[in-house]
């Protein structure tokens, strides 16, 4: 999963052509393959940025890059991992939140120091949880309590 | 840090209200340990040793419960864990 992540990260860098490929990284027999495949993607997209740049320092840049990932290609998901881009994040996060219309109401287990305990079942997949909900005016008014409203109280978290 | 053991109660998600924070976490069929010493007591909970001289509780069976405590307290101290308010409600059965 984390080597296809790296592999959508690296779109962001305009001077590397994107793989086409995202299982060349994976294993090292498949990058010996797939290789001579490759550097025909890559004339590709050189020509692709001749058309869209028409600058040629860029291109000798990438052409660089290119010769020097074709003689060592280990370096690649190296810097990958260094550089992870912030869409990364994002997609991660993304997909699961849950939230209280995820489940039905069946009872009440009972009430602990910081709040009650209900059993929930999930709408997705029918299954029993127990779930804390916490009111939160309450937490204000705990950790005000805690703090004693001075300055100089040294708080323990 | 995210610790898991199978006599943990595990968190599965959390998410927030406007109005109240939510914990969603494993639900333990068996209800609470004290209901179980309630039962074998038929009174309030009592020490537990009473109920082993009175032979109405096998030693094998505190036995197995010590040993489960002690072992999820094991792992949490190596972790870096102090639990600091054990207590008879907060076992479960699973």
């Amino acid at each position: 999963m984390d080597e296809d992540f790296s592999n959508a990260g690296k779109l962001q860098d305009p001077l590397i052509p994107p793989p086409q490929n995202p299982v060349l990284f994976t294993d090292d027999q498949n990058i010996t393959k797939l290789n001579p495949n490759d550097n025909d993607e890559v004339s590709s997209l050189k020509n692709n940025n001749e058309k869209n740049d028409s600058k040629e320092e860029n291109n000798e840049e990438s052409k660089n890059i290119v010769a020097n990932l074709e003689s060592n290609p280990h370096l690649l998901p190296k810097k990958q991992h260094s550089n992870p881009s912030p869409q990364l994040k994002t997609n991660k996060v993304a997909p699961k939140k849950m939230c209280v219309d995820d489940f039905d109401y069946m009872r009440n287990l009972g009430k602990g120091s910081f709040g009650e305990v209900i059993l929930m079942k999930k709408k997705i997949d029918e299954k029993l949880y127990a779930v804390k909900a916490i009111d939160k005016n309450f937490l204000y008014k705990v950790l005000f309590h805690f703090r004693g409203g001075d300055i100089f109280v040294i708080v323990l978290f | 840090m995210r610790l898991t053991h199978p006599n943990l109660v595990k968190l599965y998600y959390s998410f927030q209200d406007k109005f109240k924070l939510y914990f969603v976490m494993e639900f333990c069929e068996n209800g609470e340990f004290s209901d179980f010493l309630r039962i074998n007591s038929t009174k309030k909970i009592v020490f537990i040793f009473s109920l082993v001289k009175k032979g109405k509780l096998d030693i094998k069976i505190i036995q197995f419960y010590a040993g489960e405590i002690v072992n999820i307290l094991e792992y949490l101290h190596n972790n870096g864990v102090a639990h600091r308010d054990l207590k008879v409600p907060f076992f479960f059965k699973l």
